[in-house]
């Protein structure tokens, strides 16, 4: 009888706690520094744990110690779950409780690393539209089968409803990674793996590892300087690995609309499972760039508190489809929102306010090469090279803005707004209820004012201050259109 | 509607402040001048143009664009000094009011209110105490009585 006490108490102990994995996550991450030698010594030692222990025992104290207070914070924190809400008690000794009631949920989700998988650990996310909370509001590591009763609880899988599932063929999602790899989040990580390279190995290892890779591609470059060659290796790296990390993040990607959830699942070494609310959703944001542009291809993302906040995500719901079956995919995936056509739109006569500061830009590269060939007389061919090259994305964007030009607009129906745009070299077309506009502004600079122009600007109920921005529209039929759709500026 | 002005007082403590400013900086050049370098008299002649230009230009057109006026709808904000924005906010999207009052701002007018929404945030600078009550009660009862109704709804 005792005994089933005790046993029904542990269970209870264990049922309001994080998985025990988390206790590892709870400890100094420089542990592994005192951790490894002392391992060492055990070797060096042949296991003789007396003499181990009368020459570390500071360092096993100090290991000790840290694994105790760990484990006492695992200890502390803990959960409680009831059939309206999740109570989290976090922070030292459990003191700051958060309650989260299900109904002002706007995405959980439950993200499980192929570490966890191994020991059977999820990590839950749970996110509000509170905005005391700038991070995630209630993140505890629970069992896999835990975590999924309260991704139930939370999204009352319960409901009858027809499932509508969008699925991304595999040459989508490499496009997707192709178009969406940022080159210099993948150089940090490069740059940051290739320092770190010299702790690790030898010093003079790395510099023979890379003098080699370099050799063998100035082989074909022969006429290329030493120091651009290593720039363009960082940079090639840095995106190729940018690349491999967004394809493994959205490979068997697969999204459902099932009542009033949409339930996105994706990842190969992480596996996500995302449901966000449909009222919860803010807007979204079909994107471009021009190379998508000229092969009528797009991506749509949402904004919905709590969804692809996490680094590196992007909040997708169709990573990548076709300007034919856009339409359809948003009638199917969220049929409430219905978008309007553009009313109000720039043209020909808007050309040079476009591109303008661009071709200025531009013009500016020469001048700066002047100025540093008369600093560093001896590194011309090395400031050839790198003007060329910063050249390139100015022509670019020339480019781009002259294509915008012709895709900058704005349009209302009687629930929701469009706001066509173009920001650096993505184009945007954003689509958001009227009622989740929270800001509208008419911005005019002093070049604008005498012209007669002026630019939009929409702010929407997000998590964070985010603007959008509709450039060089007419003054009067802009503050027409907003004062007619209810926005009196 | 009520409308609001940026208040008279601030423009004269951030003259102030800039004049202090302009002298201690000058008077830290003209030290540099004479015994580092004489360099520094450029950098003096910079920092008095460019405070100049702030007294001259940049704070009257400052004071004299910025217009706030509050509705039991809306709240429309006009200022700018090199981009000239007027702002519209729904009253029905305020979600808290944060008042800063700085010390003394009785005599300096250095009063803030700072209006935040879901995803968006409009500031009400240099208001008169007085004024920058006023909006706050205005706002709070506005919030209030849209609460008060939906709670008769349930």
């Amino acid at each position: 009888m005792k005994m089933n006490k005790l046993s029904r108490r542990v269970r209870g102990f264990f049922r309001h706690r994080q998985h025990p994995i988390k206790i590892i996550s709870y400890t100094s991450k420089t542990m592994w520094l005192l951790l490894i030698p002392l391992v060492k010594y055990l070797i060096a030692l042949r296991f003789d744990v007396r003499s181990w222990l009368v020459t570390n025992w500071v360092d096993i104290v100090a290991i000790s110690a840290i694994l105790g207070f760990a484990f006492l914070r695992w200890v502390f924190i803990y959960f409680e779950i009831d059939d309206k809400s999740i109570t989290s008690h976090t922070g030292f000794f459990g003191l700051a409780a958060t309650m989260v009631k299900f109904e002002n949920v706007t995405t959980v989700s439950s993200h499980q690393g192929s570490l966890q998988r191994l020991f059977g650990a999820t990590t839950l996310y749970i996110d509000t539209n509170a905005r005391s909370v700038t991070k995630t509001d209630i993140q505890l590591v629970l069992p896999a089968k835990r975590a999924e009763h309260i991704l139930r609880l939370i999204t009352d899988e319960s409901e009858q409803a027809v499932k509508y599932t969008f699925e991304s063929k595999k040459r989508s999602l490499l496009a997707f990674s192709l178009f969406f790899s940022s080159t210099f989040s993948g150089v940090i990580i490069f740059a940051g793996i290739l320092f770190e390279t010299s702790r690790i190995v030898d010093r003079n290892i790395e510099i023979r590892l890379l003098n080699t890779a370099a050799g063998e591609i100035s082989k074909f470059t022969e006429k290329i300087p030493m120091i651009i060659v290593y720039v363009a290796l960082v940079i090639i790296g840095g995106w190729l690995l940018s690349f491999a990390a967004n394809l493994m993040r959205y490979w068997h990607f697969c999204v459902t609309r099932h009542g009033g959830r949409l339930i996105v699942r994706s990842g190969i070494w992480t596996l996500r499972n995302d449901v966000m609310f449909q009222r919860d959703i803010n807007y979204y944001d079909i994107t471009r760039s021009l190379f998508m542009r000229v092969f009528r291809m797009c991506t749509v993302n949402v904004s919905c508190t709590g969804y692809g906040k996490r680094r590196s995500e992007i909040p997708t719901i169709a990573p990548i489809t076709t300007d034919a079956e856009v339409g359809r995919t948003l009638k199917m995936l969220i049929p409430k929102v219905d978008c309007p056509e553009p009313t109000l739109i720039t043209g020909k006569r808007e050309i040079t306010k476009f591109i303008w500061i661009p071709c200025m830009v531009f013009l500016c590269v020469p001048v700066i090469r002047q100025v540093f060939v008369l600093v560093f007389p001896r590194w011309v061919s090395e400031i050839n090279i790198l003007s060329f090259i910063s050249s390139v994305p100015c022509v670019w964007l020339i480019i781009v803005k002259f294509f915008a030009s012709f895709k900058t607009g704005i349009g209302f129906n009687d629930d929701c707004c469009v706001l066509d745009y173009c920001k650096m070299y993505t184009f945007h077309r954003l689509v958001v209820e009227k009622k989740k506009i929270t800001r509208a502004a008419i911005l005019q600079t002093w070049f604008q004012k005498r012209a007669g122009y002026c630019s939009i600007q929409i702010c929407t109920e997000n998590e964070k201050h985010k603007t959008h921005m509709v450039k060089h529209l007419p003054l009067d039929a802009a503050v027409s259109i907003l004062r007619t759709n209810g926005l009196s500026v | 509607m009520h409308m609001y002005k940026p208040c008279r007082l601030a423009q004269i403590s951030i003259y102030l402040f800039v004049t202090i400013l302009m002298l201690a900086l000058c008077s830290a050049c003209g030290f540099g001048a004479l015994f580092i370098s004489v360099i520094f008299w450029y950098v003096m002649l910079f920092v008095i143009v460019l405070s100049f230009l702030i007294m001259l230009v940049v704070i009257p057109v400052f004071f004299s664009q910025s217009r706030y006026s509050v509705s039991n709808n809306e709240l429309v904000c006009r200022t700018g000094i090199f981009i000239y924005k007027r702002q519209y906010m729904k009253m029905s999207s305020v979600k808290s009011v944060t008042a800063v009052v700085t010390p003394l701002s009785g005599a300096t007018g250095l009063n803030f209110l700072i209006i935040n929404a879901l995803g968006s945030q409009m500031v009400f600078m240099f208001l008169t105490r007085s004024d920058l009550n006023e909006i706050t009660k205005r706002i709070d009862r506005v919030i209030k009585k849209e609460e008060f109704t939906d709670n008769e709804d349930e």
